[in-house]
């Protein structure tokens, strides 16, 4: 019996040195049941200072406007609102404007205080809001406090009168619409194609969206930009299933290699339901085959390309 | 030995163990070189997706992810793996392109004209608080990261070598700027394509 005891602690000792050993090392690596997802997206974006005329032309909207704090999305973008109080260039449709920039705004601005801000107008078929980008939120933001407040005013005035025409802000022509109206939504759509939906090309985590790679398989208005036919296409999360084939009424695409947008929120459908919308019916009788011709270079072949420009060009 | 002495050194050891996990990752920072006081390491075998958008040859993308690889990895005792162009679940997710192009990925958070690059990391947490003498630094470990490299915005080569080392740092717990303009992880447009001890040391001291 004694014997038995002395054999049993040993065994006990090295099963709890196991176990702490394996405790020790799951909590070091802290591996979590589910990705964490972070509370709040901080982008580190790298560039150059832009000069006051390229602010100038960048922008859509140029207005002196209150800062009035900051809202987080479900997704961990932040949301600046502004109460524009004198606006410059452009017009806006509220009260209080929503500007995104990834940079720590909220460390640059202070609540109740006027900034001249200079902003890009978002459009997207993909979001419910409507946002401007924040142009250069890495400079220090001025207020009538400062000394430059009023000749940055005069300056951005004089480039505006420069060339009235070119700063004049219509609002672009949107290449999306709202509407749920078929003949609308067929205006919008610069391109349709049916296409294979082939692998998931990247995940957004800030928008309900996910890009896909697909293959044209029929063209029913317009060709591809891309003439081989692979095609990124942004869609909605939960939309597409990959492997299946779709009838896609997609945007304008306007260089050489786009990433495709849906030119509204019900540009996607299954080709039993698009055999169902007299419209698509008819253009899906007059489709054309169409053959994708896939373009997967090793790396291999895109170093030596970059090589070959390289030692062709050299380094400017 | 009795049962309760047994059962009081399986409490004992437990105890001591978790106690040991949550101080034993609080360190001594010998090294700063940012201006934030933030920073970040992943594992130290990242797997890395890269997407070469713009597929011309005059934009070194590819050849910049390379350089970038290889000199992080031996700053770093990391082994960023080879880039892959179909593994879409890679921690380091790398894309190049135009403005537009990437504009349109919604993966990035409002970039302007006078941008060359970004990276988000999609999903973190804090893991620990170190000290740079008396102040207080917040680690935080990286399970994802999105980094894009913009080709159309008039960087030359080794501008364009330069902002992808410089997201790959950033993708890799590199918060923050340095001050010193010689650095890559310095924020403004430059030709230096060689990591220089001082922001070697900076994140390697994380992921001793
Ligand atoms: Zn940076």
């Amino acid at each position: 019996m004694k014997n038995k005891i002395n054999l049993k602690i040993p065994v006990i000792i090295i099963a709890v040195l196991c176990c702490m050993t394996a405790i020790f090392f799951l909590y070091e690596k802290n591996v979590p049941q589910k990705l964490p997802q972070p509370k709040r997206i901080v982008q580190h974006t790298d560039g150059r200072e832009l000069s006051l005329e390229e602010m100038v032309d960048n922008a859509t909207h140029i207005t002196d406007a209150e800062y009035i704090g900051y809202e987080v999305d479900e997704y961990g973008v932040a949301r600046f609102k502004f109460k524009p109080v004198n606006t410059i260039m452009g017009t806006f449709d509220s009260d209080i404007i929503y500007a995104v920039t990834g940079e720590k705004l909220e460390e640059k601005c202070t609540e109740g205080k006027v900034y001249m801000i200079f902003l890009e107008q978002i459009d997207s078929v993909y979001s419910d809001v409507q946002q401007y980008g924040f142009i250069q939120p890495q400079k220090k933001q001025l207020t009538a406090e400062d000394d430059g407040w009023q000749k940055q005013h005069d300056d951005v005035k004089a480039i505006l009168e420069s060339n009235p025409q070119l700063y004049q802000n219509d609002g672009e022509e949107k290449t999306f619409t709202l509407s749920n109206d078929m003949d609308e939504i067929l205006n919008c759509s610069a391109h349709i194609f049916k296409v294979r939906v082939d692998n998931v090309f990247t995940e957004s985590t800030i928008a309900p969206t996910t890009v896909y790679e697909c293959s044209v398989t029929a063209t029913l208005k317009s060709k591809p930009v891309n003439d081989n036919g692979n095609l990124l296409i942004n869609m909605f999360n939960d939309t597409v299933e990959v492997g299946k084939e779709y009838i896609v009424l997609l945007s304008d695409a306007q260089e050489s290699a786009p990433v495709y947008t849906l030119s509204s929120r019900n540009s996607v459908y299954t080709p039993e339901e698009a055999e169902q919308i007299p419209q698509l019916k008819e253009l899906l009788s007059n489709a054309e085959e169409y053959t994708t011709v896939p373009d997967n270079k090793t790396n291999e072949e895109i170093l030596a390309e970059e090589q070959a420009y390289i030692e062709e060009h050299g380094i400017e | 030995m009795k049962k309760k002495s047994i059962v009081r050194f399986l409490i004992v050891s437990i105890a001591a163990t978790l106690a040991l996990s949550s101080t034993v990752s609080a360190k001594n920072l010998s090294y700063w070189s940012s201006n934030c006081y933030d920073i970040g390491y992943m594992n130290k075998s990242p797997s890395l997706y890269y997407k070469k958008m713009d597929s011309s040859s005059s934009f070194p993308f590819l050849t910049a992810i390379q350089q970038g690889r290889s000199q992080w990895n031996s700053a770093l005792s990391t082994s960023i793996s080879n880039p892959s162009a179909t593994n879409t679940s890679a921690i380091m997710q790398f894309y190049g392109g135009t403005k537009q192009q990437i504009k349109s990925l919604g993966c990035f958070v409002y970039v302007d004209d006078g941008g060359a690059g970004a990276t988000i990391y999609t999903s973190e947490n804090e893991s620990a608080i170190h000290y740079y003498g008396n102040q207080r630094i917040i680690e935080h470990k990286i399970w994802g990261s999105k980094s894009a490299v913009l080709s159309d915005v008039g960087l030359s080569y080794n501008n364009c070598i330069k902002t992808t080392m410089h997201e790959m740092g950033h993708a890799l717990g590199w918060y923050g700027h340095a001050s010193n303009s010689s650095f890559v992880m310095y924020q403004g447009r430059s030709s230096v394509t060689t990591l220089k001890s001082g922001e070697k040391n900076h994140l390697s001291q994380i992921y001793r």
